[in-house]
C-alpha cells in the first residue's frame, strides 16, 4: 500500500490509538486496549520513520 | 474504573496532535480558499483534515472500492456507535461518530475522483445519512434513559431531520439551500468530540456525563436554529422569485 506511506500510516496509527484509548477508558478490557495502543504507536512510528527517511512517495 | 492519568494523556494527545498537525500543514499550505468553510469549521481546518484523508482516498480509488460500499460502512459504524452509547461506552461511541463522519467525507471524495457520481449514489447517500444519524441518537436515548436529556435528544433528532428536509424540499423547488450554522459535518464534530471530552471529564473529575448532556442540548438548539434559518431563507427566496 504505497499510498499510505508516511502520513497515511501516521493517521491510521492515531485512529488505532484512539480506538485503544476507548477500550481502556470505557471497559475493563485492558489487554485488548493495550494491544490496540501498541499497534497504534507502531503504525505512527512507521509513518514518522518513512517521512523522516524520505521513503514516503505517495502524492499527499 | 477511573483512569485519570490515561484520560489526561489522551486529552493532551488530542490537542497536541491537532495543534502540531495543523501548524505544520498551514505553514506549507497557507491558502485554503479552494475549500468551502463554515462559521464553526473554517476552510483551513477542513483543508487540513482533507489532507489527512488524501492517502486513504487514493488507496480506495486505486483498489476500486465503490463509494456506495463506504456509505453502507458508514451506516454500520453508526449502528456500532449506537450500541456503544447504549452500553455506556461513551469515548468509543464518540470515536465511532467521528469515524462515521470521516466515511461520509470519503464516499463523496472517492465518487468524484473515480467518476462514480450518479443520481442513484447521491440519493442513496442522502437517505443512508439520515438513517445513520437517527440510529446514533437512538443509542444516546437508551444511554440517558429518562428525564430532560431524552427530550434534548428528541429535539436534536427533530432539528437534524428538519435541516435536511428543508434543504431537500428547497432543492426540489429549484433553490440551493446549503446555509446555516449546524450542517452535518458540524453535528459530527460536536457530538463526537462532546462525547470524547465528556468521557475524559468523567475520568478526571467524576460526575455523570453532564458535558455530553450539554453537547446534546447545544445540538438540539443549534440544529433547530439552522432549520429555521433555512426555512426563512427558502421562504424569502421563493417569495421573491414568484414576485418577479
Amino acid at each position: 500500500m504505497p499510498e499510505l506511506r508516511g502520513k497515511g500510516w501516521r493517521v491510521l496509527g492515531y485512529f488505532v490509538w484512539m480506538l485503544g484509548a476507548g477500550v481502556v477508558l470505557d471497559s475493563d478490557g485492558l489487554a485488548t486496549g493495550r494491544l490496540l495502543l501498541l499497534a497504534g504507536v507502531a503504525l505512527f512510528a512507521l509513518g514518522v520513520w518513512q517521512s523522516a527517511s524520505g521513503t514516503s512517495g505517495a502524492p499527499q | 474504573m477511573s483512569r485519570p492519568a490515561f484520560a489526561f494523556l489522551n486529552l493532551a494527545l488530542i490537542f497536541g496532535a491537532a495543534f502540531v498537525g495543523m501548524s505544520l500543514y498551514w505553514r506549507r499550505h497557507p491558502d485554503a480558499s479552494g475549500v468551502k468553510g463554515s462559521r464553526l469549521i473554517s476552510s483551513r481546518v477542513r483543508a487540513w483534515y482533507f489532507s489527512n484523508l488524501a492517502p486513504f482516498e487514493t488507496l480506495l480509488v486505486r483498489t476500486g472500492v465503490q463509494p456506495i460500499a463506504l456509505t453502507y460502512t458508514q451506516v454500520v459504524a453508526s449502528v456500532a456507535s449506537a450500541f456503544a452509547y447504549a452500553g455506556g461506552l461513551v469515548f468509543t461511541a464518540g470515536f465511532l461518530v467521528l469515524f462515521t463522519g470521516t466515511l461520509d467525507i470519503l464516499d463523496g471524495k472517492v465518487a468524484r475522483r473515480s467518476n462514480g457520481v450518479s443520481p442513484r449514489g447521491a440519493f442513496l447517500d442522502s437517505v443512508m445519512d439520515r438513517y445513520a444519524e437517527f440510529v446514533g441518537y437512538v443509542g444516546l436515548m437508551v444511554f440517558f434513559g429518562t428525564g430532560w436529556r431524552v427530550w434534548m435528544v428528541l429535539l436534536a433528532i427533530l432539528g437534524g431531520t428538519m435541516v435536511s428536509y428543508a434543504r431537500a424540499r428547497a432543492e426540489g423547488l429549484g433553490l440551493r439551500c446549503e446555509i446555516g450554522w449546524l450542517q452535518r459535518p458540524e453535528r459530527f464534530v460536536l457530538l463526537g468530540f462532546g462525547s470524547i471530552f465528556s468521557s475524559i471529564w468523567v475520568h478526571l473529575v467524576g460526575g455523570d456525563h453532564g458535558l455530553l448532556a450539554a453537547t446534546v442540548t447545544l445540538l438540539a438548539v443549534l440544529s433547530n436554529a439552522t432549520a429555521a434559518q433555512r426555512i426563512a431563507y427558502a421562504s424569502r427566496s421563493l417569495a421573491r422569485s414568484s414576485d418577479a
